[in-house]
């Protein structure tokens, strides 16, 4: 049975008992009520019989009509009383002794008034006596009725007080009964919802196969069996989707696989470190190039296992601050340090030169590590060593035949040799201005080749702009004098301490000055003016104006001036040198440099030339 | 010891003949005591027997070059401080790092230079 049924069952013999507690209460009370009231009637017949009986011997004794009267009054009083107590006496019992209650009354009645007609009419003594008699025993009788009655009435009443003790012990047992059965139910519900906790524990802590022995055919039962089923579904569905995930984990594992091999078969020598710059995975390329193992690296910082070291082997710090940045996402991504060689230590304990490059890995818009890529440029650096080399070399093989040349004319034109006609000087005075121009275009020669190869480095010091650029228009002087050129120049005041690599400042300004000077007719004038202008950050940007009063240059001449090896047709034709290299030189070095360089010319009436150069700026 | 400029030694060591007489007949013209080596090695011995108040030192030379002669000679007590001009045509940046960091008064490259000026550059160190 259910529960509910078993609840509803409690509550309705509860009800009933209650109910029946009250009406057998009810029942009592009424019961007692009417006892009482046939008790009390019971003792006013005993009463009112004795007082007629009184009554009765009164009126032998001195009869009177008052006498009559109040026996008369008392037994109308009587009958008044039974009347109205007839309703009391229901049983059988009492009816019929109520009856004859009523019935000796009646006689007594009778009796009492041949007594009185007697005793009126003459007084026959038997009679009177007979009569006397008679109603005597019925005055007893009458008062034995009423104790009977009486009697009747508390015997009902201690059967109703029974039949109710006896009620309240059934009810007091039913509802005891009920307690236990309800303190029982309790019981075994409380310990099923533990089984059923315990079991769904179990379940949870991932022991699908569990079972709740719960066999009762209650709402527990129905839940246990319902949390079985449960259970028996969740396994099958953890096991059809453990079977989903294997299968999708071998297609993920695949992909991963084929990513992997991508990644490790990249030539170049590959490193994934996390965020805290640990190692997470190295390619073939990093094993390969060296020595390393990946199992070595694992886990450890790059930092620590494999920093960038210098040609001393040392650590350079500046390259663990960039990979910090990358690794923040302060910087997208990094390249070489400018004028640093980057070398890693192989497993051997040799160094390897390699080229560095360092980027975040992004998943979404979160930085989750970085990637850092190498490769070893010892090949490389040992080719563009070669080029260099094979540029100083050939260089120098073109100057030593030059300066023999130079040496010798300068001693013949000395007179060392003996002294020379006019012609003679004449002529020496040709071969070493033609070779003077050899000297010249090889110089220039190796310079294109050094900027073109791009083997030659921009070397930052501290440089005082304006003394560099008064140096080279002293190195003009003599071309100057000769040529009786006006030179000014005019130069910003500012308090700023820059850095520049003076080497090639001097071979840009060098070339422009010595243009302007070679290019003006006599007598003319040439100018230069600095000035500079702020740019971001701790840059500077100098704008240097070189102008001077010269040959112009022509218009449809003027795209191909920065052109290597050209000269404008007019410079040609006015007997002038030069390698046609100077401009292309400048441009090159300019351009490099981060700069910018334009003109302004008009034939016959001069040429300014603007260059502008990003300075840093040391100290205010 | 004190010579007068006219008695100062000279040392030429330089592989180009027609170079090497130049630069002999010049110094030899202003009086001075002219020694001469075709190549480093020549150079070395030179001038640890004549300890010379200048060396001009040439760089590609067979046998035993410029870098490698001054090495040598710096090692010896009077040849640490001795006076060194590189005269050379090769002008890279790591020749040229590497003389001044042994000392060299001056590099010169030959086609930069006429040869009256190396002469009085000689002069004028040796003052």
């Amino acid at each position: 049975m259910t529960i509910s049924k078993k609840l509803g069952f409690s509550s309705i013999v509860i009800t009933l008992a209650v109910a029946i507690f009250l009406g057998a209460s009810v029942f009592l009370v009424y019961q007692l009520q009417a006892s009482q009231e046939k008790q009390q009637l019971s003792q006013k017949i005993n009463d009112m019989s004795f007082q007629m009986a009184l009554l009765q011997s009164e009126y032998l004794a001195h009869p009177s009509e008052q006498l009559k009267g109040q026996w008369m009054d008392t037994k109308e009083v009587q009958t008044r009383i039974l009347d109205q107590g007839k309703h009391l006496f229901v049983l059988p019992e009492e009816k019929a002794l109520f009856e004859k209650t009523s019935a000796v009354l009646q006689d007594s009645t009778v009796l009492f008034g041949e007594l009185v007609y007697n005793i009126d009419n003459g007084w026959d003594q038997a009679m009177v006596k007979e009569l006397n008699d008679r109603l005597t025993a019925n005055t007893q009788t009458q008062v034995s009725n009423a104790l009977n009655l009486a009697e009747l009435g508390s015997r009902e009443a201690a059967d109703a007080l029974r039949t109710l003790e006896f009620v309240i012990v059934v009810l007091a047992i039913i509802i005891l009964a009920i307690l236990i059965g309800s303190y029982v139910m309790v019981r075994s519900i409380i310990k099923s919802l533990n089984l059923l906790g315990k079991g769904a524990r179990t379940i949870a802590e991932g022991n699908l196969s569990y079972n709740l022995n719960i066999k009762s055919k209650d709402e527990i039962g129905q839940l246990a069996e319902a949390f079985n089923t449960m259970a028996v579904k969740l396994e099958s569905f953890y096991s059809g989707l453990e079977e989903k995930i294997a299968e999708r984990t071998i297609e993920l594992e695949a992909e991963k696989a084929k990513a992997e091999a991508i990644l490790l078969s990249i030539a170049d020598g590959l490193v994934a470190l996390d965020l805290q710059g640990r190692i997470m995975l190295v390619n073939k390329g990093f094993e390969n190039m060296l020595g390393w193992k990946e199992e070595e690296m694992l886990g450890k910082k790059l930092v620590d296992a494999m920093p960038l070291l210098n040609e001393a082997g040392k650590v350079i710090p500046e390259s663990q601050k960039v990979l910090t940045k990358v690794l923040l996402g302060t910087t997208a991504m990094v390249k070489d340090i400018p004028n640093t060689q980057y070398f890693y230590k192989k497993k051997d304990g040799s160094l390897l030169l390699v080229t560095f490059n360092a980027a975040p890995i992004m998943l979404g818009k979160k930085i989750i590590g970085a990637v850092a890529v190498f490769r070893d440029v010892t090949k490389e650096k040992e080719i563009d060593k070669a080029k260099t080399e094979f540029v100083s070399l050939a260089s120098h093989q073109l100057r030593t035949p030059l300066s023999t040349i130079n040496w010798y004319t300068e001693m013949l034109l000395a007179g060392d040799a003996g002294k020379l006609k006019d012609k003679q000087k004449e002529y020496l005075s040709e071969i070493y201005t033609g070779n003077q121009r050899m000297v010249e275009l090889v110089d220039a020669l190796l310079s294109v080749s050094r900027l073109e190869l791009g083997t030659f480095m921009v070397e930052p010091e501290q440089t005082n702009i304006t003394e560099l650029i008064e140096s080279e228009i002293n190195e003009q002087k003599p071309q100057i004098e000769k040529r009786q050129i006006k030179v000014s120049s005019s130069f910003q005041e500012n308090n700023f301490t820059v850095k520049t690599d003076p080497k090639l400042l001097r071979m840009i300004i060098q070339n422009l000055l010595s243009n302007a000077v070679k290019y003006t007719p006599i007598g003319g004038e040439v100018k230069t003016e600095v000035t500079f202008s702020k740019l971001r950050g701790n840059m500077l940007d100098a704008l240097i104006k070189i102008s001077d009063t010269g040959y112009g240059i022509p218009d449809n001449q003027k795209d191909k001036i920065f052109s290597k090896l050209f000269r404008a047709d007019n410079v040609r034709e006015k007997d002038t040198e030069g390698t046609g290299l100077g401009l292309y030189i400048v441009r090159l070095i300019i351009e490099h440099s981060g700069g910018k360089i334009w003109f302004e010319s008009q034939e016959n009436k001069g040429t300014t030339f603007y260059l502008t150069l990003p300075l840093e700026v040391v100290s205010k | 010891m004190s010579h007068t400029a006219e008695n100062k030694k000279v040392l030429i060591v330089e592989d180009e003949r027609p170079m090497r007489e130049a630069l002999c007949n010049k110094f030899k013209q202003e009086h001075f005591n002219v020694f001469e080596a075709k190549n480093g090695e020549e150079g070395l011995k030179v001038a640890l027997q004549e300890h010379p108040d200048m060396i001009l030192l040439d760089i590609i030379m067979p046998v035993m070059d410029g870098m490698a002669m001054l090495e040598k000679l710096r090692l010896d007590f009077w040849g640490k401080t001795a006076n060194v001009i590189m005269l050379t045509n090769i002008d890279n940046k790591s020749n040229i790092t590497e003389a001044m960091q042994k000392g060299v008064l001056q590099f010169l490259v030959k086609s930069d230079w006429k040869i009256e000026e190396v002469l009085h550059i000689v002069q004028e160190k040796l003052k």
